[in-house]
């Protein structure tokens, strides 16, 4: 069964991007506009992976992650964070603080981003979280 | 001084003489002519010791601290000068009493001949005397000189003060144990004490603001090695927080013995807004042309990778994706560069008296075919007045045509958007209304800053977020104006916009 991953960005173009580049290679893909849409699609959805922009309106990417990481079901999913500017943490403490497992700043290559994928949903210890 | 102490000496041995003579000798009229005679010669002697005195007091005066005044010296020189005249007529007196007295009787002459030296005497206190008045009139010259240097440094420290004072700069001295030496106004007023009221007391104790109590301390501890240092503190004066550009300096004598503390305060607060708002801006725009840039990166990878080689219509989409994101990214830096240079005043403003109704009119006229597009109205409901405003005609249709294009874009097919204008007391005023999707009220604030998009009316039109910033800075800044706003979600929204009227007095 394909691996499924949950792409969250407030910006339609950058969503179909990540979503055509991901479905071409196999992954199944669900969407979300924003990080309100995302919580409510994680209510019935157990993605293997999370991709998140930082900036979405409503909830962010950090509370998104916050949020994820208090869920006992989905609590160790592994995420990746897309950011078009700096954030308040430096990236090295926002990874080691939310478990996460890349970020990309803005503007990204998709095959770089696949290329982080491949690599994060081939681990062992991903493959037994889901 | 040995010839004053010899002169008292042999002045009292004349006086004694003479007595003794008178006593024994009995002259006819001797006695009372000499009483009459001694008196004089003495006093004349006595005056001009104090005048020795003085001159003595002169010179250490003006050798120490050049403190004697030019009129005390005139006065001196006047009484001494009198004393001279005196001593020599007393002396001539003498010698021609004593001489008619001396023809009269050979004793007579004898004691001519033994009160002769006293002749001497005399001449040499006059000597002595003209030496002394030489020295006075030297004295008198320095102390002029000093008089004349003391009021060029007075001048010079009045001069320097007066510059100290009129600085806008707060500049505060100390001495190097750290009491407050001098303040300039400024400092007064940012320390708020009056420096005649804390000279020479400790700084520590004088002002609340431990930060820069801290920096004299600092450079006194440094000691002669101080160098001039600058940094950046911020005070609360008056509750507020203002930020100051610091300089201390260590004050040195030849650079071996410090001496005290030089502070200048330079007021930055609004350099340091300033400087907040420019990075704040360069940061929200390098944000808004990532999005586009992250569209167009992604799209060319794809079409690189020929991942769309398949499918000729997903190739005729990624193209699709990437010009329009192109436009979105050459839209927002026009806008950008619109703002920038009306904001930093590179645009010249030419206000001239221009009618409200005409400019309206070809704003609904220009934006027809967008409306026509999306199948929306345009109404012009203008005052029948003539509504004569001092505008800049660009600048103020830009204002209409942001105003009416924000309408389109927010409100669906079918809606309508309407202009009106009015005469409103000293004002004039027009009203672009739409039957839109209308703005929350929590969007209300935010809605005029740049870069800030009503989120949930992102997904209707692509935006900068610059135009209602633009809107305001130009009707606000740069008319004297006024936009209000007034909005009900799922209703539409109303801007109004009020302008002075152009005065035809």
């Amino acid at each position: 069964m394909a691996r499924q991953i949950l792409v969250c960005d407030d910006e339609a173009h950058i969503q179909y991007a990540i979503t055509f580049k991901l479905t071409a290679a196999g992954y199944e893909v669900i969407k979300a506009g924003d990080g309100r849409e995302a919580i409510e699609l994680l209510k019935s959805h157990r993605p293997d992976l999370i991709i998140m922009d930082y900036q979405m309106p409503y909830v962010n990417g950090l509370e998104l992650c916050r949020h994820v990481r208090g869920q006992p079901d989905i609590r160790s999913t592994p995420m990746i964070m897309l950011t078009a500017k700096a954030m308040e943490l430096s990236e090295e403490k926002v990874k080691a603080q939310f478990g996460i497992e890349a970020i990309f700043m803005k503007p990204f290559s998709p095959r770089t981003l696949l290329g982080a994928v491949e690599e994060v949903l081939s681990r062992p210890a991903a493959a037994a979280v889901s | 001084m040995q010839t004053k102490a010899m002169s008292e000496k042999q002045l009292l041995a004349l006086r004694a003489g003479s007595a003794r003579e008178s006593g024994r000798r009995g002259w006819r009229a001797g006695s009372s002519a000499e009483g009459a005679l001694s008196l004089p010669v003495v006093a004349g002697a006595l005056l001009l010791m104090a005048a020795a005195a003085a001159g003595a007091g002169y010179l250490l005066g003006a050798i120490g601290v050049a403190a004697v005044t030019a009129l005390a010296a005139a006065a001196a020189s006047a009484a001494s000068g009198w004393l001279m005249a005196e001593a020599r007529r007393n002396a001539a007196e003498l010698d021609r009493l004593v001489r008619g007295l001396a023809q009269s009787d050979k004793v007579g002459l004898a004691h001519y001949r033994l009160t002769r030296p006293w002749l001497f005497i005399a001449q040499k206190l006059i000597e002595s005397h003209s030496s002394l008045l030489a020295q006075l009139q030297q004295l008198q010259g320095a102390a002029q000189k000093c008089e004349v240097a003391l009021r060029v440094a007075q001048a010079a420290q009045r001069h320097a003060e007066a510059i100290v004072n009129s600085l806008s700069d707060a500049v505060l001295v100390t001495n190097s144990f750290g009491e407050i030496l001098f303040a300039n106004p400024e400092a007064e007023r940012l320390f708020r004490f009056e420096l005649d009221t804390v000279r020479g007391k400790p700084l520590r104790e004088e002002i609340a603001q431990d930060a820069v109590v801290h920096l004299v301390e600092q450079a006194i501890r440094r000691g002669v090695q101080a160098r001039r240092l600058s940094e950046e503190i911020s005070l609360t004066p008056n509750g507020k927080q203002h930020w100051y550009k610091a300089v201390t300096a260590g004050v040195t004598e030849n650079g071996t013995e410090q001496l005290g503390v030089v502070v200048v305060l330079r007021e930055v607060t609004a350099e340091k807004a300033a400087q907040r708002r420019s990075a704040e801006f360069v940061s929200a725009v390098s944000h808004e042309i990532k999005t586009p840039l992250t569209s167009v990166k992604a799209y060319a990878e794809m079409l690189a990778d020929e991942e769309a080689e398949s499918d000729p219509a997903t190739r005729q989409k990624f193209l699709g994706i990437i010009e329009s994101q192109t436009d979105r990214m050459t839209r927002m830096l026009e806008s950008m560069l619109d703002m920038a240079r009306i904001e930093s005043g590179v645009v010249r403003v030419e206000k001239k008296p221009i009618p409200l109704n005409e400019l309206l009119e070809a704003g609904a006229r220009l934006m027809q075919p967008a409306a026509a597009d999306k199948n929306i109205t345009i109404e012009a409901r203008l005052s029948s007045l003539y509504l004569g405003v001092e505008a800049d005609a660009d600048m103020m249709s830009r204002v209409v045509m942001n105003l009416v294009s924000n309408a389109i874009k927010y409100t669906d097919a079918g809606g309508r958007v309407v202009l009106r204008s009015h005469l409103e007391q000293d004002q004039a005023s027009f009203e672009v209304s739409d039957s839109g999707h209308g703005i929350p009220p929590e969007a209300m604030a935010r809605l005029f800053q740049k870069f800030y998009r009503v989120e949930q009316n992102n997904k209707f039109a692509p935006g900068t977020g610059l135009g209602l910033a633009l809107v305001k800075h130009i009707v606000e800044e740069v008319h004297g104006g006024k936009v209000e706003v007034e909005s009900e979600v799922g209703k539409g929204s109303t801007f109004r916009v009020l302008l002075p009227l152009h005065r035809t007095s």
